[in-house]
Order: structure tokens, then sequence, then C-alpha cells
């Protein structure tokens, strides 16, 4: 389909615009992130940092430049193969989780898995296997609204990883929970990306949360900007 | 009051879904004050048919002093409405009392027709018969219960009513004869609307004052945290759902003025009024400007409480509790009673209506009603629960859990439109008792004629009327008043065998030219009359009475007559040619036959009018004042389901697109993880759908279960009414698909990630 950049990029973004109308959001956006590498984006609320996240993961379509994903530029693609994109290739970490209420903790994992055709018992198998690295063993039969804000969280992590997707796009994933939380969080999210070689593109306005990256990225106005290692 | 203001303030300060929310809620409310509004004005368009038809009625004394001016009113069944003819000879008394609706009494040959019995003169040239004398003007509508009435002012000579006719005194009495529906049966309707109307609404109102309740309560909680009080927080939230609810009330009342104009030019089968009949009326605007918004600020200030007693529990968005299962055994009681009753139906002795039955059956139709009602939540959450465990398909999965965790919301409305198919197949069994007692179900029909008021050349005539297959002369025998001892009593016809034939089912052992003793094995023999018992007949014969003796002979016909009968319960038949050709015989009425169908009936009445315009034709059986009624609860009842139907279905879709709305945040969540939208869609009707029909098809089923149990204590024939089984059903489906394609577009192919929440 297109030519592939690199053996290790995953994901990448080139002279990326996006506006809301008349008013430009994103302005330029340059940015890439390869297998296993996590990326924040920090800036402050309203920066555009969001709106680059959905870009890059194919919500959004940018009004100039293009994404790539393993090669493939997103805007050549249909609905369709966007859509089976995010199903079976990335992952999504929001604020608040947004489990499903009705569903139990494991039913909420093996949601992208079930979603990407595979039958409930393999499914909630491998959701089961998640949560026990990730310490919810326990909590497998009860409902979001049984488990507290950290665990809830930590389940939308699972979710996220549970089908070992290319990328994970995470908007604010601590934002919703207290330090000792979003730190507790942050590393058990990040550890098993790394080890499952899933690439992140993280979100944040917390330069704590940033500071766990490998690449980061400050946006302002718009304008994404690398930030040079401290 | 600061609080009345905060609730406002948030309404119209908390962005364009809140102002969309608040649109929503006027208008469903609108709908439902436009239905509550009919319903209540129901009872006054009788009344102003009623008041209409007894201001007209005549008031008329047998007493006829010289010159006094006559009448004679006859009414007639045309189809299932009657057809009142009042006939009026002029004379010098009382001739300027003009009815309302007439600027004079019609002269010999005139007539004045109502709007309908015009049309039906200009259509049926055959109905001649019944209106003799030429179209002189129309009735005003001052005269007519309603515009489709079929009336006529018929003037004659004296002479022709002059055996007959009354002596007028006036116009007008206080109360109609043969009311609209009546008192009696208007208290049914009264209920069976609350049922299918009423019970719908009030849910309909709940569930639009209750929109967006969680985000709502989120909201609420807020405030509850930041230091208001119990009180005040749920005045907040009353406050938005009072101006909804107060808005919806003008709109629905601007909506049933629309309504009852166009009603008023269309109008409803067997039931058509006047736009001033149908006027809104000072209380039914109170009841729906302060009723509604009263039951918006209850509602309101309920959907409150648990936001203000435990806002913590609602931030945190607590699991919702289990349905109790107290229901289930009122259901179970219920049930019970009512299958009891049913299983009477199968044996030789079938429950009837009274003593402890009275109370007992209605109290089981109840308790099933209640239990189904209260068992619905627990029933759907259980099936819910062991599906969702079990299936392996996703979309069942999704929206089995979703059913699960939320039985009560959903089931609020379900019981709506359950209720209303219980109560529609309740009111069907009804419907079928009160036609049972007012419209026979035997092949042939027979009328009855006052003999004495034929003429030898008329009675031929009658014979010939198309559709008339046989004739005959019925009498009871005479009893002599001044003696002192048992007298031998019996009916007679006086026909030959072949008349005879023509009205039974059966007869067997005639012999044409002899008196004969008729045997029906059903009926009973009169006062103790035996074979060899003197039967007397007054016979009148030239001017001159005579005693006609015949001795009950052996010889028997044994006979099987049609239920009802004009010849049921005869003991004897006397051949013709057993009496002089003159004679008559006092008392006796001449009866004919024909088919039942409604056509047919309809012929032979016009051709009998046709031959003897001003005569009482008795069509026996029918009962055309309560076939009227009937039609009219029918109609009413019908307008009832219908309007519970839209009712039931739009708090329905209003629902479950307001759950979608609160879902948002959710399902584009599980969008942005890859579900197909054709997934969600798939899981949004499966949701509405199954409960919904699970409901419906109980309701069907208990329904019908009481429907038979109120029809076996009934007596009547029919004790098992599957025919209405096939409309319930078609509209139990209708009410599932139309909800199941309102849920359908709430689920769209875009993503918006803005539906996401953040901070």
């Amino acid at each position: 389909m297109g030519e592939v950049i690199g053996t290790s990029e995953v994901i990448s973004a080139e002279g990326v615009d996006l506006a809301y109308g008349a008013e430009p959001v994103v302005r330029g956006a340059r940015l890439s992130v390869a297998r296993g590498e996590v990326a924040a984006v920090t800036g402050a609320s309203g920066s555009g940092k969001s709106s680059l996240l959905y870009c890059l993961a194919g919500v959004l379509a940018p009004t100039r430049g293009r994404v790539r994903f393993e090669g493939r530029t997103l805007g050549d693609l249909g609905d369709d193969e966007i859509s089976a994109l995010r199903r079976e290739r990335f992952g999504f970490v929001f604020q608040y989780g947004e489990l499903l209420p009705e569903l139990t903790v494991e039913e909420n994992t093996a949601l992208p898995l079930r979603l990407a055709g595979q039958r409930k018992r393999p499914a909630l198998a491998a959701a089961g296997e998640v949560l026990e690295r990730l310490g919810l063993g326990d909590l497998r039969e009860r409902r979001p609204s049984q488990v507290s804000g950290g665990q809830s969280q930590r389940v939308a992590v699972a979710r996220a990883l549970v089908h070992r997707p290319a990328v994970v796009f995470a908007d604010e994933p601590t934002g919703s929970l207290d330090s000792a939380n979003a730190s507790a969080v942050l590393k058990e999210f990040l550890g098993l990306a790394r080890s499952q070689g899933t690439a992140v593109v993280l979100v944040t306005h917390d330069p704590a949360v940033a500071a766990q990256a490998d690449s980061h990225y400050t946006m302002s106005d718009g304008v994404l900007t690398p930030r040079e290692p401290a | 009051m600061r609080e009345f203001l905060l609730g406002l303030r948030l309404l119209f300060g908390a962005g364009r879904g809140s102002r969309v929310r608040f649109l929503l809620m006027a208008a469903g409310g609108s709908l439902g004050v436009c239905c509550l509004a009919l319903v209540l004005t129901v009872p006054q368009i009788l009344d102003a048919h009623d008041g209409r038809a007894a201001a007209r009625q005549p008031q008329s004394a047998s007493a006829r002093p010289a010159g006094a001016t006559l009448v004679l009113q006859r009414s007639d069944p045309y189809g299932s409405k009657a057809f009142t003819r009042v006939f009026v000879a002029q004379g010098t008394r009382h001739a300027d009392e003009v009815p309302p609706g007439l600027d004079r009494l019609p002269g010999p040959g005139e007539l004045f027709l109502s709007p309908r019995a015009h049309d039906l003169l200009r259509d049926q040239p055959d109905v001649k018969g019944l209106l003799p004398g030429h179209e002189e003007g129309l009735i005003g509508a001052a005269g007519l219960a309603h515009p489709d009435e079929l009336f006529a002012y018929v003037g004659t000579e004296r002479g022709e009513i002059a055996d007959e006719g009354r002596a007028l005194k006036g116009w007008g009495y206080s109360y109609a004869p043969f009311p609209a529906v009546e008192p009696s049966t208007l208290t049914y309707l009264r209920f069976a609307l609350g049922s299918l109307v009423l019970l719908p609404l009030g849910i309909f109102l709940s569930v639009c004052a209750r929109l967006s309740a969680a985000s709502r309560n989120r909201r609420l909680a807020s405030l509850r945290l930041l230091g208001l009080t119990t009180r005040g927080t749920q005045r907040v939230n009353a406050a938005e759902t009072v101006v909804a609810a107060l808005l919806g009330a003008l709109l629905g009342l601007a909506e049933y003025e629309v309504l009852n104009q166009v009603m008023t030019r269309t109008g409803l089968p067997s039931l058509r009024w006047y736009p001033d009949d149908g006027a809104l009326s000072a209380s039914t605007v109170a009841v729906c400007l302060i009723g509604c918004p009263l039951l918006a600020w209850f509602v309101g200030r309920i959907s409150a409480r648990d936001a203000a007693a435990n806002p913590l529990a609602v931030r945190r968005s607590s699991a919702p509790a289990r349905p109790a299962g107290r229901g289930g055994l009122l259901l179970v009681t219920g049930l019970g009673i009512v299958v009891g009753y049913c299983a009477t139906g199968f044996t030789d002795h079938p429950a009837d209506s009274i003593g402890v039955n009275a109370i007992v059956m209605p109290a089981g139709i109840l308790l099933t009603g209640l239990g189904l009602v209260l068992t619905l939540p627990l029933i759907s959450y259980a099936l819910a629960r062991r599906v969702a465990r079990r299936t392996g398909s996703l979309t069942l999965n999704l929206a089995m859990r979703r059913n699960e965790v939320e039985p009560g919301s959903t089931m609020r409305v379900v019981t709506g439109l359950v209720l209303l198919v219980f109560s529609a197949s309740l009111a069907q069994g009804v419907l079928i008792q009160l036609e049972q007692v007012t419209r026979p179900s035997a092949p042939v029909q027979d009328y009855s004629l006052v003999l004495s008021a034929l003429t030898g050349e008329q009675r031929r005539a009658l014979a010939e009327v198309p559709g008339v297959r046989g004739h005959a002369v019925t009498a009871e025998s005479w009893l002599d008043p001044e003696s002192d001892g048992d007298q031998p009593w019996a009916s007679a016809v006086i026909a030959t065998c072949d008349q005879l034939a023509s009205f039974v089912q059966e007869s067997k052992g005639c012999v044409d030219g002899k008196v004969m003793r008729l045997s029906d094995p059903d009926a009973g023999t009169g006062q103790g009359a035996g074979p060899g018992d003197p039967i007397r007949f007054r016979v009148r014969d030239g001017g001159k009475d005579t005693t006609l003796t015949l001795r009950l002979p052996r010889e028997k016909i044994t006979y099987d007559t049609h239920d009802p009968s004009a010849v049921h319960g005869a003991d004897l038949l006397v051949p013709p040619s057993a009496l002089p050709a003159s004679a008559r015989v006092d008392g006796a009425r001449y009866v004919l036959t024909s088919g039942s169908d409604h056509a047919e009936v309809r012929r032979v009445l016009d051709g009998i009018a046709a031959v003897v315009p001003t005569a009482e034709v008795e069509p026996v059986g029918i009962n055309i004042e309560g076939l009227q009624q009937i039609a009219v609860l029918e109609t009413l009842l019908a307008v009832g389901m219908v309007m519970g139907l839209v009712i039931g279905t739009a708090a329905f879709v209003v629902s479950a697109t307001d759950r979608a709305m609160e879902r948002r945040a959710q399902v584009t969540a599980v969008t942005l993880i890859g579900a197909r939208a054709r997934t969600l869609r798939a899981v949004q009707c499966v949701q509405v759908v199954v409960p919904l029909s699970i409901g419906l098809a109980l309701a069907l089923l208990t329904g019908k279960l009481a429907e038979s149990a109120y029809l076996v204590t009934g007596g009547g024939d029919i004790r098992w009414d599957l025919a209405g089984v096939p409309v319930l059903a078609l509209a139990a489906v209708g009410v599932a698909a139309v909800s199941a394609a309102g849920a359908l577009p709430l689920v769209g192919r875009r993503v918006d990630p803005e539906l996401i929440r953040r901070d």
C-alpha cells in the first residue's frame, strides 16, 4: 500500500494540520513512535494534544498532512478498514476508563477480543491472564461500580492491552487518579506495554507522567515540539 | 424559591443538550396532555349528546283532546344504528310548539331530515318507504344528538296515526330516553379508559419528567455535597420538570384544540360530535394546567431523593439493587384463581358470577394484573442474568447485561404497555359479554308486528318483501278474569307446516290441516296445559267478539327453535284453515322471518317500512339501543387502545433515546475500541425488544385467561375468545417493532471523541 519508512516505526504524523471549522487546532505536527516506545505529549488544556491523539488514531481526519500506521496512510483507508485497525491493532485508555457498567471486570477486559470475533471462553481466559498480571484476578466477577477508581483504571489498561495491539492511545490515563494511584497505574501500564512491544502515545498535562516516557513532545497553540531529554 | 430559580438557571445555562432535553420533556408532555384532555372530554361529549336528545323528546299524553297535535315516535334499527322518526299530525293545540332544530312543525307530507338521513335518502332510494313525503328542510344541530344521527320529523294526516299517536304537550325532558352510554357502563368506560390511557399516560409523564436522570442526579449530588439541603436539592430538580410540564400542558391543550377541530370533521366510527361538544372545559384546562405540573413536581422531587439522601453513592454510580420478588406471590395467587375459574368452563357446571365468586373472580384478575407488573422486573432481571452468563453471542451478552443492571428503569415503561394489553384483553371480554346479550347469534332473524294494525293486503305485501322467508301469526290464549279456577294457558302459532318449518331449526310429525300440540324439549309447556285441556282464544270476526275453544290434542310436533325466535315456547299449532278467514285473534302478532345477515335484515326492515311506514316493528332479540352503545363503547375503547399504544410506544422510545443519550460516552468508547455500528445497533434492538416481548407475551396470556374467567362466570355461550388474539398480538408485535426501529438511529456511524468524558 504505502512505503515502509523504517522497520521499527509503528505510527507517525507528517505535517498534520487539523482545524475545527476555521479554527486551527493542530499545525504541522510531526511525530514518530517506534515499536515498544512510549511517547508523551504534554501541554496546557486546549492546546490541541487530545485532537492530535485522535488524529493519530484515525478518528479525526487531518485537514492537511498524513498519518501513517505500519507504513499505511490512514487517509487512504476506508471506514471499515480503520474500524478494523482500531479493533485489532489499536488500544485506547481514557481518562475515566469508560468501562461498560453492566459488564463484569472480566467481560470488560475481554471486550476487544470479542469484538475482533474471538469466542467467549478463550477471550475470557486471555482477559483473566492480563488481569492476573495487573493484580486484579480477584475482581473478575465484579462490576465497575464495585471497584475503586484506581482498580477501574487498571481494568481499562488491561482492556487496552488484552489483544496485544501495536499501539495504545492513552488520553490522560491517570488524570482521574490521586498521585500515588496514578504512579502505580502508569508503572503497570507502561511495564506491560513495553513487555508486549506495544507502542504508547500518551497525552497528559502531568510532567511526572511524561517523565516516564521514552520520548517527550510539548504542544502549545497547536504546535508540536519535540523536547530534548534533560 | 431560591432553589427553584437555581433549577431554572441550571436548566438554561447547561448547554444545548440540556435545552434539547427540556424541549423533549415538553413535547412528550404535550402529547400526554393532549390525550388526557381527550379522555377528560369524552364524558362531556356524551353528556352533550344526551342533553340534545332529551331536549327534543316529545312530551305527550294518552288522553287526546279535540284538536290535539298528535305525535308518534318510532325507532328502528338501521344496521347497528337507530333510525328515529317522529310522525307529527298537526292540530290546533300546541301546533306552535317546535322541537329544537326546527322552525315549525312539518305539515302533512313534509319531511325534516337530519343531514345523515338526507344523504341516506339520496343514496338509498329504498329508504323512501320509511320516509313518506317530500323533504322540506334539514334539522339544525340543536335538534340532533350528534352529526351522524339518523333522525326525521315526518308530517302526516291525523288519520294515519290515529290509533297509536299521542297528544303533544311540548318538547323536552331532563333526561335522555336512551343515553349514549348507560351510567353503569360509563363507570366501566371510565375505568377502562383509565387503565388504557391514564396509566400509560402517568408513566409517560413520569418518564418525561425523569429524562437524563443519571446525569441530573450526578449534578444534584454535587449541589448536595456543596451544602444544599435535602429539600432544596429536590426543589432544584423539580423546577426543571415543573416548567417543562407547564409548557407541555399549554402545548398539549393547543394540540387538543386542533385535534378537536379535525375529529369533528372526520369523526370516529359510531361517535361523532360538534366542535362545541368537545370544547375544553374549565375543569379540563385546570386539571391539565395544574395536575400535570403537580405530578411533575412530585416526580421531580422523588427522583432527586437518592441524590439528596446519598450524594456520594450517586457520584460513584453505585450498582442498582436486585428487584424484589414479592410481586411473584401476587401473580401466582392471581393466576391460580383465574385458571381455576377458567377450568370450570370445561365442566358441566361452570362457575357463575354470584355469591363469593362476585368477589373472588375480580380479585383474581386484579391480583394477576398487579402481580404481573410487580414481577416483570424480576423476570427480566433473572432472564437477562441467565442468558448473559450462558450465551456465546456478544450482542446478546451486551444487551442482556444492560437489562440485568437496569431492569427497573426499562420495566417501568414496559409496564405501561403490558397493562395496556392486559386491560385490552379484559375490555374485549366485557364487550363480548355485552354483545352476547344484545345481538343474537342465530342464523335467522324474526320480526314481530301487531296484527290488528295490519290490513289483509298489507299482510300479503309483507310476506312478499324481498328476503322474507316465512310468515305466521302468534297468539296467547285468553284467560277469563272472572273465572276462579285454574285455567290452562298456552301460546299458539297459526301457520301451515311449511310456515312453521321456516321459523324453526327442525320439526317432526307435522300434519297439515290439523290442530297439533307443539313440544319443544328445551322449553316449558305453559301453565300445566296438557293433552285434552281446553284452550280458549278471543276472536274478533266482523266486528263481533267470540271465544274459540280448542282442545290441546295428543298428536304432537317435536320442534327445536332458534334462539331467539318469535315462536319460541309455543304449545299449539293451529292451521289457518281452522279459523274463519276474516277472524283475528285478540292480541295476536304477525311474525316474519329472514336470514340474520346484517344487509338482509336491513333490506327486510326497509321493505316492511315501505308497506307499513308507521308500524312498530320489533326485531326479535335485537336490542338496538344496546347495539348503539356497544358501537360507541367499541369506538371509545379502540381510541383508548390506540392512544395507549401511542403513549406507551412514545414513552418507550423516549426512554430508550434518553438512556442512549446518557450512554453516549460509553458507546463512543466502545466504538473507539472497534465495535461495529451494526453490533451496537443490534445490542440496542435486542435490549429493547426482549423485555418488551416477554412482557407483552405474558400480558397477552394472562389477559386472555382473565378474559376467559370473566366470560365463564358471565354465563354466555362464548367462553374462549381467540378472535381478538391476532389483533392484540399484531399490536404487540407492532409496538415491539416501532420501539426497535426507534432505537436504531440512536447509534450513528460517526465517532465523536468529544463525547468521551474529560476534565
